[in-house]
């Protein structure tokens, strides 16, 4: 089955066919996100960095390609304020691609367990002059595509947000180097 | 030398509902009142020794039993008296086989401790019934079930007695055709037949203990019943203050299992059945399922004894839409929520300034996060001044509910208690960085796929990171119907 194929099914909340045991990326739609990208926002910047991997579910039973993001925000003296390197974090995992929308979804783990969704729309955008065409990509923040019950108030004084850290309500674009 | 009883009370099941049939007998003393029922295999919980023997042999692949029997747990046939218990289990035949002999295992626990093994032959007559003047019987030895050598007996079949008389006994679930005003539903009435075999003879190896054709029965009858004394005390000594008076005499009764013919009740699903048509538990889904829409996660927490379902507040702000807290106090049972349809989200383009929305997709299937409140719930009705079977029956009421677009999920744990503990979830709470490192993995692992196959995937997890054995997944809705996936 295709990414796309798949996709369809998640967006819309249905189980892919019990039969699948392999989502691949058939139509190359991945290659357009690889690589590393940054974007400014208020005093800070993002860097991410994009790659090719390759799940095997043990519970799905099913094998697929997908894309993880590794990232560093900076501020404005390009000191590290947070990365996936830091306690509690890690890179940000893909989960699927909609068609409907033509984007990739991932899963941001934060160590405050403010858990988040983002969203990768790439698209190449002509540059100033009409000369050449330089790749761009949409980054949005949402609320995670699984939340949870929770029995107590946690105390997170000693973790790492990087939800914090990343823009509210406002889409990033960001730019391929 | 100690006299030591052993009898078999081979039932028929030629049944007649009539309690007039059934005559006093004068040696009540011998035959200890019988309860009778059907049970499955997880009804076995509050029985922890029996449930875990039974749940290590089922685990094994047949080819490992050294009798190569695979036992058939569909209808477990049970004997209380206040003496023992017995079960009874169909063994798996081919259809050539089975018209010849029905084949039956039985373990029997004398005071919940000495475990007995049969192995029992009936054999058809040419009008289908049994043959119940001609019970095969193999004992088994050991502690290991059906795994054991049969021919390491300890003692010889001793001399036999036989008696014959009917009795009555209640079975629950029981699809009778018995006449009118006979209580067909409640009483199952059998000639029981009964041999008590009188003194052992020779207690070394002698290869056959009361077995199969037992030819020292004196051809009134075929079969011992097993002593309940198989431990290790060879020498039936009647002055010897350590012997245990209460396994020498015992009677045990035969039952045959034909594996089908009464109305199994899962009484698992039973409280199931029981939660979802609560009318306050049906009011609570239907407007979680009227939110399935909405923008946020809507949740209750169950407290029967205090206000039933009642809402619940959210964790944080409202910007976490899909975090919901839930304490868990003294009388918390359960608790049910919402994975909505869709989620929106409303960022503004920094460099464009247009407003965008978009959505976003629940999973329509318990988080990691869900789960691990029930553990929580669970795992705060286990207390260490309570009983085992008590602790067992707090479990048991416990739920937590999923309200989906795909459907309604119910998720139970209906195991024994000793295996809930060894969880190899990661603990979400911890902060040891090990420890949030191994949960960072198992929530890539576990959203990632519980995302394309929902259900497949939910109780592949619970059946392998959950030790799921215990845990029951349902799916319902609010007309009362309900399914075990």
């Amino acid at each position: 089955m295709s990414l796309e194929q798949a996709g369809s099914y998640t967006e819309n909340g249905k189980p892919v066919p019990e039969s699948v045991r392999e989502i691949n990326d058939i139509n190359d739609i991945l290659t357009p996100y690889l690589g590393t990208w940054n974007s400014s926002y208020g005093d800070k910047s993002i860097e991410i960095f994009i790659y090719r991997d390759r799940f095997e579910g043990e519970y799905s039973n099913i094998n697929e390609d997908r894309i993880n993001f590794t990232y560093k925000i900076f501020d404005l003296n390009n000191n590290v304020l947070i990365s996936s390197e830091s306690p509690g974090l890690r890179y940000a995992f893909g989960l699927y691609y909609r068609p409907s929308t033509s984007d990739y979804i991932l899963y941001l783990r934060d160590a405050c367990r403010d858990n988040k969704s983002v969203i990768l729309r790439p698209y190449t955008e002509l540059t100033y002059g009409g000369v050449g065409n330089v790749e761009k990509m949409k980054f949005i923040v949402m609320p995670p595509i699984m939340g949870g019950t929770y029995s107590s108030l946690d105390n997170f004084s000693n973790c790492s947000s990087v939800a914090d850290l990343l823009p509210s309500n406002e889409v990033l674009t960001l730019t391929k180097q | 030398m100690r006299n030591y009883f052993v009898a078999i009370l081979a039932m028929f099941c030629l049944i007649s509902c009539e309690k007039d049939n059934v005559e006093p007998l004068h040696e009540e003393s011998l035959f200890p009142e019988i309860k009778g029922r059907v049970i499955s295999v997880k009804d076995l919980v509050d029985k922890p020794i029996i449930y875990n023997r039974l749940v290590e042999y089922l685990q094994k692949p047949v080819a490992k039993s050294s009798l190569g029997i695979e036992l058939d747990t569909t209808y477990i046939k049970v004997m209380e008296t206040n003496r023992y218990t017995s079960y009874i289990f169909k063994i798996q035949q081919d259809s050539i086989e089975r018209n010849q002999v029905l084949r039956n295992f039985m373990l029997t626990y004398v005071n919940d401790t000495t475990q007995i093994q049969h192995l029992v032959n009936y054999l058809v007559l040419p009008d289908g019934s049994f043959d119940m003047d001609n019970i095969q019987l193999q004992r088994l030895y050991g502690d290991d079930l059906l795994d054991t050598n049969p021919f390491t007996a300890k003692c010889s079949a001793p001399e036999t007695i036989w008696y014959s008389y009917q009795e009555c006994y209640t079975i629950e679930g029981h699809d009778c055709t018995c006449p009118e005003g006979s209580s067909p539903d409640e009483i199952r009435c059998v000639t029981r037949w009964a041999s008590i075999d009188v003194e052992a003879t020779t207690c070394i190896g002698s290869g056959d203990a009361g077995g199969l054709g037992n030819p020292q029965n004196n051809g009134t009858g075929q079969g011992t019943g097993g002593d309940s004394q198989s431990n290790d005390d060879d020498s039936y000594d009647d002055d010897d203050p350590g012997d245990d008076q209460t396994a020498d005499d015992i009677l045990i009764g035969f039952d045959p299992n034909e594996g089908g013919g009464l109305v199994l009740v899962d009484p698992n699903l039973e409280r199931v059945k029981e939660i979802i048509s609560d009318l306050k538990f049906k009011e609570t889904i239907k407007n979680l399922e009227l939110s399935l829409g909405g923008s946020r996660e809507l949740g209750f927490s169950y407290r029967p004894g205090i206000d039933g379902f009642n809402e619940t507040p959210y964790r944080g702000t409202t910007d976490k839409p899909t975090q919901i807290l839930i304490l868990i106090g003294e009388e918390t049972e359960g608790a049910a929520h919402i994975h909505l349809r869709k989620i929106f989200r409303r960022s503004i383009d920094v460099i464009t300034g247009n407003e965008i929305i978009t959505p976003e997709t629940p999973i329509p299937m318990f988080s990691f996060l869900d789960v691990d409140w029930y553990s929580d719930l669970i795992m705060s009705k286990i207390k260490p001044d309570r009983t085992d079977l008590e602790n067992t029956l707090a479990v048991q009421k416990t739920f937590m509910v999923v309200v989906t677009t795909e459907g309604n999920y119910m998720l139970k744990y209906e195991g024994p208690l000793e295996s809930f503990s060894t969880s190899t979830t990661p603990d979400p709470n911890s902060t040891s960085p090990a420890e949030v490192a191994r949960f960072a993995d198992f929530a890539e692992i576990y959203i990632q796929q519980v995302s394309r196959k929902p259900e497949t995937s939910f109780l592949n997890y619970l059946s392998t990171t959950m030790n799921g054995i215990g845990y029951a997944l349902y799916k319902f809705d609010r007309d009362g119907n309900v399914i075990k996936l």
